[in-house]
């Protein structure tokens, strides 16, 4: 025999032809998916171009129309000017606020979650599923029942109302989230590595800060993100904690919108609510699959 | 039941060629197993043929029909998959009956088939199970009960044997082949097994590169390999090789030895390599190749010897314990007529 | 730590649910005095209605949009990351931003009515968030908007992990792709249903900001769900027992939901390593 055979010489049954790759399906799919992209982006859409306009053309006009004559006014007014309960200082400070609010919380708690979730895969703790539990069960509560504990514990410390407050009350619930992300990856972590370490003579810390910390970057950004994400878009807290000199930037916000007197400024509402939401935003466009790792850690395996 | 053709069928992703050109022709009835090394496109080459995927030249067909283009469910092609893929939220019963559900059969009719095909299989006593409450040899059984239940004229079979471990393995060689015997249907089975290979098909082709090495009969590609690869690919121990040189007179000379093997005069002056079996090394008294021996492989029913030639280093093959020991000193000779001859530039087979 | 102020708390909380507390702590106890005034309460009751409307619609139709859209990202669409992108943005913004943004939208002098008005329908009517019958449907729909997008991804992740081979054998057998996914995908996407439910129930129970942004919890009380109404029973009316009581049902409520979700992750967790 040969290398290769040949083909029989001739072909008895009449080739058939290749069938088109675009059918009616894949159109009305790509139909369907773009009304739902265009359902979704219209009221983003709709917040950036009035944030843009003048008052009177909203008014006059209406809501998806281009502005005809665009102005970062209302963004200026919303940055700086703007009314916010008894002083008119735009959502400035408050966004600065919101800054120094979340960025200790999220080390804080990024750093203690670790730790907790270190501990409680690396090492046979009586009740360790039981704390598992807990922890799990804790980030479902509704925050209303911690409320008037907390404001009576900051009241105590004398932190009631002041950014430091907010700093601790953040830490404290998030503590909770981190500890998942992170027992959740260090319990997928692979023990041969752990048990050769451990042979080799590496003691609590050192296991921890030459091994699995250095090795759980992808978790730590994961945290950091979700971390982030939520205590910048937290409202009830900062409603709950603050006083007008140390609002977050949602409560500024929802104080800047909801003010029932006088003319409502729709263009600069937008605007702040924009201002507001561009930090999330960036990190989500940025982090994008780490968005969604934080997503899907939070909720489930399997 | 149906002759299948497949008539210069090629792949390509983008710019990798995974398929080149591959003809055959399977009587209807016949047992052809696909083999070849991984990546050599033999798992392509069967999604091609189940209609999971489509050639990028070329046609098949089966029977009177050209499924070239055709959905899978319309090629009566059942498929019989390596990690058996049976649907973890149904029975057994519902695994095995839902390729006739597909069909509308009605359901006593349907009830029938999976009573007979479980009997065949002898899982008659887990229908009720789920796939994940099964073991490996029973979850195969199950992929292969689905794949019978809709009689189909073509059976395809990739790897089925691969995940089972190794005592099971041979034991469902058997009644694969029994199967076989028993249904009458015709058959591709795609294995990188040479064992099985060897064991199971009516005809072998042997697959590298995208490429048909060559498509035979097993004696035949154990006797006559019509290359170095399949040489080398077919046969454990692997075929002793070394490489040699032609005379003016055609004849295959081993390191200044002839070798009484003779070939076309137009290779003379040429490289080739020269081949042999390990059961084709016989030791006597006057033979041509001095050896020393390395290592001793006792089996049970016989031994593989290593040694140390002027050549590098030979295997041969005994029957029971062999007779040696380390260090031993002997002489090999064989037979011309077991010797395979490869032309070292094209490694394609020199000698008839 | 964590231990003391979540269980510490949701005692302390508790207990105070059971004094007679109006605008701070006040430990005397007064029995079961406010869960009675609680229910008494026809606020009290029509937040838990509105609550069970606006879950119901909302963990319904999130599902079903959730579950939709990951069918259809997972089609082998080309720009699938940008859709994705698309439909998981809004979980990026906060509830107060959201709040605002349909707020207006919705509302019937500039919005969504004025536009069609605008347009040429001159008979449209959509003044839904001024209607105190209607409101909660508004709330249902930015609900929705925000986290339809977090379904998605779950289903998607569900459907990424159903063994290809199981799908090929389908074809293979012969059905078809409607059937494919009605007898065998959607099975085995219990687990993307499960969880989806318990975060979107407990997100329903929990829901306070977008409320507050959207209709300020009107108009009128319109649209008080339980989380409001603890919010104003403790820090506006001064009468912190009730507000208490109130917490605590929703804690209930929470755990109904999430107890059997937490024990049976419990149970696949067994404890760590060492």
């Amino acid at each position: 025999m040969s290398s290769v055979t040949t083909a029989t010489a001739t072909t008895a049954v009449p080739p058939s032809k290749k069938p088109s790759t675009l059918t009616l399906d894949r159109v009305w799919l790509y139909a369907i998916l773009l009304l739902f992209a265009f359902l979704f982006l219209m009221p983003i859409y709709v917040m950036v171009i009035n944030s843009i306009k003048p008052l009177d053309e909203i008014r006059a006009g209406n809501l998806v129309a281009l502005p005809l004559a665009p102005t970062l006014e209302p963004w200026v007014q919303a940055w700086s000017q703007a009314q916010i309960g008894v002083q008119a200082t735009g959502l400035k400070p408050y966004f600065l606020n919101s800054f120094l609010m979340v960025i200790p919380a999220v080390l804080i708690s990024t750093a203690l979650g670790a730790l907790n979730g270190y501990v409680l895969t690396q090492f046979k703790i009586k009740g360790g599923t039981l704390i598992f539990g807990l922890v799990l069960f804790s980030v479902f509560i509704p925050f209303q029942i911690v409320l008037i504990p907390m404001a009576k514990l900051l009241g105590e410390l004398g932190m009631a109302g002041t950014v430091k407050g907010l700093i601790l009350v953040h830490t404290i619930y998030g503590i909770g989230f981190g500890t998942l992300f992170f027992r959740n990856f260090y319990a997928a972590f692979p023990q041969e590595l752990v048990k050769s370490a451990r042979m080799d003579g590496a003691g609590f810390f050192v296991l921890f800060w030459r091994l699995m910390l250095p090795a759980s970057l992808p978790i730590v950004v994961v945290n950091i993100i979700w971390q982030f994400t939520n205590i910048w878009n937290d409202f009830l807290f900062g409603a709950s904690f603050s006083d007008y000199s140390s609002y977050p930037l949602t409560v500024a916000l929802n104080n800047l919108v909801s003010s029932s007197t006088g003319v409502k400024e729709y263009n600069v509402h937008f605007a702040g609510a924009f201002i507001a939401a561009l930090p999330t935003l960036i990190v989500y466009i940025v982090s994008g699959k780490y968005f969604v790792r934080g997503l899907m850690a939070g909720s489930v395996k399997g | 039941m149906a002759a299948l053709t497949i008539q210069n069928v090629s792949k390509q992703f983008g710019a990798t060629k995974v398929l080149h050109q591959i003809s055959l022709d399977l009587a209807d009835g016949e047992f052809l197993v696909l083999v070849g090394p991984s990546g050599c496109g033999k798992s392509t080459l069967m999604n091609i043929v189940a209609g999971l995927e489509e050639p990028s030249t070329g046609q098949v067909t089966l029977g009177a029909r050209d499924i070239t283009y055709l959905p899978p469910d319309e090629r009566d092609v059942a498929m019989v998959f390596q990690s058996y893929a049976l649907y973890p939220n149904m029975t057994v019963a519902q695994n095995i009956a839902f390729p006739l559900e597909m069909r509308k059969v009605p359901k006593a009719d349907r009830v029938a088939a999976v009573k007979k095909v479980s009997g065949m299989l002898q899982i008659d006593h887990l229908l009720d199970r789920k796939p994940r409450a099964l073991s490996g040899g029973q979850r195969q059984r199950v992929a292969i009960g689905r794949a019978l239940a809709r009689s189909p004229s073509l059976f395809l079979f990739d790897e089925p044997l691969s995940n089972l471990d190794a005592k099971l393995r041979v034991d469902m060689r058997a009644e694969l082949k029994k199967l076989h015997m028993r249904t009458g249907v015709t058959t591709i089975y795609v294995t990188h097994d040479q064992v099985e290979a060897m064991t199971l098909g009516t005809r072998i082709a042997v697959l590298k590169d995208g490429l048909i090495q060559q498509l035979a009969t097993p004696m035949e590609l154990y006797e006559r390999p019509s290359n170095l690869f399949v040489a080398e690919f077919i046969g454990s121990p692997s075929i002793n090789t070394a490489d040699a040189t032609v005379d003016a007179s055609g004849t295959v000379v081993l390191n200044g030895v002839s070798t009484g093997v003779t070939i076309d005069t137009a290779h003379a002056g040429k490289p080739v390599i020269f081949g042999i079996r390990p059961e084709d090394l016989i030791v006597v008294d006057d033979g041509a190749i001095d050896a020393t021996v390395t290592l001793l492989e006792p089996t049970g029913a016989e031994s593989y010897i290593l040694v140390d030639t002027a050549f590098g280093e030979f295997t041969l093959r005994m029957p029971g314990p062999g007779d040696f020991n380390l260090g031993d000193r002997m002489k090999l000779s064989f037979a011309p007529s077991k010797v395979h001859v490869f032309d070292k530039a094209t490694q394609l087979r020199l000698n008839t | 730590m964590v231990g003391v102020c979540v269980y510490g708390f949701i005692v302390f909380t508790f207990y105070l649910s059971f004094t007679s507390s109006t605008i701070l702590p006040n430990f005397n106890l007064a029995g079961t005095e406010n869960y009675e005034r609680l229910f008494s309460l026809s606020t009290f009751y029509s937040s838990l209605q509105n609550l069970g409307i606006f879950s119901f619609l909302y963990i319904t139709i999130s599902m079903l949009l959730g579950m939709t859209l990951a069918i259809l990202i997972d089609q082998r669409i080309r720009a699938e990351s940008i859709f994705r992108s698309i439909f998981l943005y809004p979980m990026a913004l906060s509830f107060i931003v959201t709040g605002t943004a349909w707020k207006w939208l919705l509302d019937p002098s500039i919005g969504l009515e004025r536009t069609m008005h605008l347009l040429g329908f001159e008979d449209f009517v959509f003044d839904w968030i001024k209607d105190g019958e209607m409101a909660i449907y508004t709330v249902v729909i930015a609900a929705v908007w925000q986290t339809s997008g977090f379904v998605m991804a779950l289903f998607l992740a569900g459907l990424r992990g159903i063994d290809n081979e199981v799908l090929n054998a389908a074809r293979v057998d012969g059905a078809k792709s409607w059937r494919i996914y009605t007898r065998i995908i959607i099975p085995q996407l219990g687990p993307s249903f499960i969880s989806s439910f318990v975060i979107l129930a407990h997100m329903a129970i929990k829901s306070y900001d977008l409320v507050i942004a959207l209709t300020g919890g009107g108009p009128g009380r319109a649209t008080w769900l339980p989380s409001v109404f603890m919010y104003q029973y403790t820090f506006t009316r001064n009468e912190m027992a009730v507000g208490a009581a109130s917490a605590v049902i929703m804690l209930v409520g929470i755990a109904i939901v999430v107890i059997p979700y937490v024990r049976r992750e419990m149970r696949l967790n067994k404890g760590g390593h060492a």
